[in-house]
């Protein structure tokens, strides 16, 4: 795995998110990166294949049908294993209290999904795998 | 937005929005038989959060806007900050149909 200024150059991350369109936005432009990217259509395969995949990090939306994005903090805030696993939540316009209830169920770090840029992307992955 | 390419996505874009105003359109029918189905009001709540996202990383701020605007709206209700009536009714059967025309005017635009 490699991060700091040099990107995110065989991560292995986990992609938990409902939205098709963003499935594939994410998965396309992280493998561009080389990056390994696993996805979950929602929180509940998104907690199995945490356990079964081990990724390096997550990114997670927090607005998602059946097991929402934050019952997937909560139940990693529960379990030592996943605890260990860092979690970047997905943000958009007009979800600030969203993303403080999420800091507060020990999300890592937040990306405004609705503004993607590649660059502050990675400068968030790195931020969070450094102090994580 | 966007140092990025979009145009990869432009047809993503016209599906998943298309299935996302009509699952708002079910839900509002739904909705208009039995104002107390949560249900229903939840699965607008996530089709607007949705449709807002990927509008505005494809550019289309009158539709992310639109849909924010939904998307607060059903969450105040969802979470008892405000209670639905016929006004909330008649608000959503605008928008939808503003969506909808809008997603229209896109492809048509996309086309040219």
């Amino acid at each position: 795995m490699t991060t700091g200024k040099t990107g995110v150059k065989n991560m292995k991350i986990l992609l938990i998110e409902d939205d098709k369109f963003f499935q594939k936005f994410y998965s396309t432009k992280l493998a561009e990166r080389k990056v390994e990217v696993e996805v979950a259509g929602d929180g509940e395969e998104g907690l199995v294949k945490m356990r079964d995949t081990k990724p390096d990090l997550v990114l997670l939306d927090l607005i998602m049908p059946k097991v929402d994005g934050f019952a997937v903090l909560a139940s990693r805030a529960e379990d030592e294993n996943l605890k260990k696993i860092p979690v970047i939540v997905f943000s958009t316009l007009g979800q600030e209290k969203d993303v403080q209830n999420a800091q507060r169920l020990g999300a890592n770090g937040y990306i405004n999904k609705g503004f993607f840029d590649f660059n502050t992307m990675v400068a968030t992955i790195n931020k969070v795998m450094s102090s994580h | 937005m966007a140092t990025t390419d979009l145009a990869n996505y432009r047809t993503l874009y016209l599906q998943t929005a298309k299935e996302y105003i009509e699952k708002m359109s079910v839900g509002l029918s739904q909705l208009s038989f039995d104002i107390s189905n949560k249900q229903a009001l939840n699965n607008i709540h996530i089709s607007s959060h949705s449709l807002k996202s990927q509008s505005q990383v494809m550019g289309f701020t009158d539709m992310a806007s639109l849909s924010a605007v939904i998307e607060k709206s059903s969450n105040d209700i969802l979470n008892g900050v405000s209670q639905i009536d016929d006004k909330f009714i008649a608000f959503l059967k605008t928008s939808v149909a503003e969506l909808s025309l809008g997603l229209t005017k896109i492809k048509t635009e996309m086309l040219k």
